[in-house]
């Protein structure tokens, strides 16, 4: 049997390190181009209620003059401004890394994967848009945007003459009122 | 000797991965039998049932429900009830077409309780920081006969986001609709 240097509970050890080590790396390097790319064009995710669109589909939304756009890698969705009947925004956090690193995590020993959880949370805005189909069905489209885009989309939208019953304020908070996440 | 042992563990190794194959093969060839039998069950149901449903908004105090979950519960909802080919139509809140339907059931979603946990917290603790959304669900006709009544329950326990909740409840009460006899 040849010479290793390690013990059987150290490789493991080390082999578990090199997995949380390369998934915490992978997940930074998936998650810094969209922070460079959040400083031009920020990235907004649909989590649902746009027909056509997949659930949490990637993509772009604009406020133009036909109303609220969003376009996606293989998707394209539009709300018109008069259909329109709420907007809300909103506010809660959520751990980064994907299914991947909370595959990771779980494989670390000794709880470490719990103290890697601490760095990989991030708040972000959320924005929901209620509006009215052609028969007079309601709609809820919720998306899921970086801290700060939800009220700017808001008062676009509020500018172009859609209706809320929340009123964006000088500040540009909002005054919707939601229980915000227990810390 | 050592070479020996070798040989024999990558032996046993492939006879192993080989043991796995061949049930996954043999899994993965039962699925499909089942299919047809789930599908002829469900068509008789959705010929002797000419109902409707339309699916009403969650109900719920001003500021004790996040309108991203209200809104998520509301058209995760209208998915789950699609999904159980109980009715022939399922119709969104407001929908005009609704009207003229005879055999119309109406959704009513009242909120009781909203919990917001963090995934931050359920990720260190993995006992703390659920988020529990409760609603009475009930099922009525037009003329107000309750045919389903239950407080139903939605919760993310320790993988996903908050909002996960919400598919969670939808499915809960599809479910309790599904089950109830109308």
């Amino acid at each position: 049997m040849p010479y290793s240097g390690w013990s059987g509970p150290q490789r493991v050890l080390l082999t578990m390190a090199v997995i949380v080590l390369s998934a915490t790396a992978g997940a930074q390097s998936s998650t810094k181009p969209k922070s460079q790319v959040a400083d031009s064009t920020p990235q907004f995710n649909h989590v649902l209620g746009l027909e056509d669109v997949k659930q949490n589909a990637k993509g772009k939304l604009t406020v133009d003059a036909n109303g609220l756009d969003f376009q996606g890698a293989a998707s394209h969705a539009n709300v018109s401004i008069a259909s329109i009947e709420d907007i809300f925004t909103g506010e809660d956090s959520h751990q980064t890394g994907g299914k991947v690193l909370t595959v990771a995590k779980m494989g670390v020993p000794y709880g470490g994967g719990r103290v890697v959880s601490l760095l990989t949370h991030e708040k972000f805005d959320s924005l929901t848009v209620e509006y009215r189909d052609e028969n007079g069905g309601l709609h809820g489209a919720v998306f899921t945007m970086p801290l700060g885009q939800a009220t700017i989309i808001k008062k676009q939208l509020i500018a172009r003459g859609a209706k809320t019953s929340v009123p964006v304020d000088e500040t540009g908070e909002t005054k919707d009122a939601a229980p915000k996440e227990k810390k | 000797m050592s070479s020996q042992r070798a040989i024999l563990r990558a032996l046993m190794a492939a006879a192993l991965m080989l043991a796995l194959l061949a049930g996954g093969t043999a899994l993965a060839q039962e699925k499909p039998a089942a299919k047809p039998a789930e599908k002829t069950a469900a068509k008789p149901a959705a010929t002797t049932t000419p109902w409707a449903i339309q699916v009403e908004p969650v109900s719920a105090e001003e500021g004790k429900l996040p309108p991203d979950f209200a809104m998520a519960i509301y058209e995760k909802l209208i998915q789950e009830i699609w999904k159980t080919n109980k009715f022939q139509q399922v119709f969104r809140s407001g929908d005009r077409r609704a009207t003229d339907v005879p055999n119309l059931l109406i959704l009513t979603t009242k909120l009781e309780k909203f919990e917001r946990g963090s995934q931050t917290k359920r990720a260190v603790t993995t006992v703390a920081g659920a988020t529990r959304i409760s609603v009475r669900a009930q099922l009525a006709t037009r003329d107000s006969q309750i045919k389903a009544d239950k407080t139903v329950q939605g919760t993310v326990r320790l993988f996903g986001e908050n909002i996960k909740a919400t598919q969670n409840l939808a499915k809960n009460i599809a479910t309790l609709i599904s089950q109830s006899s109308f």
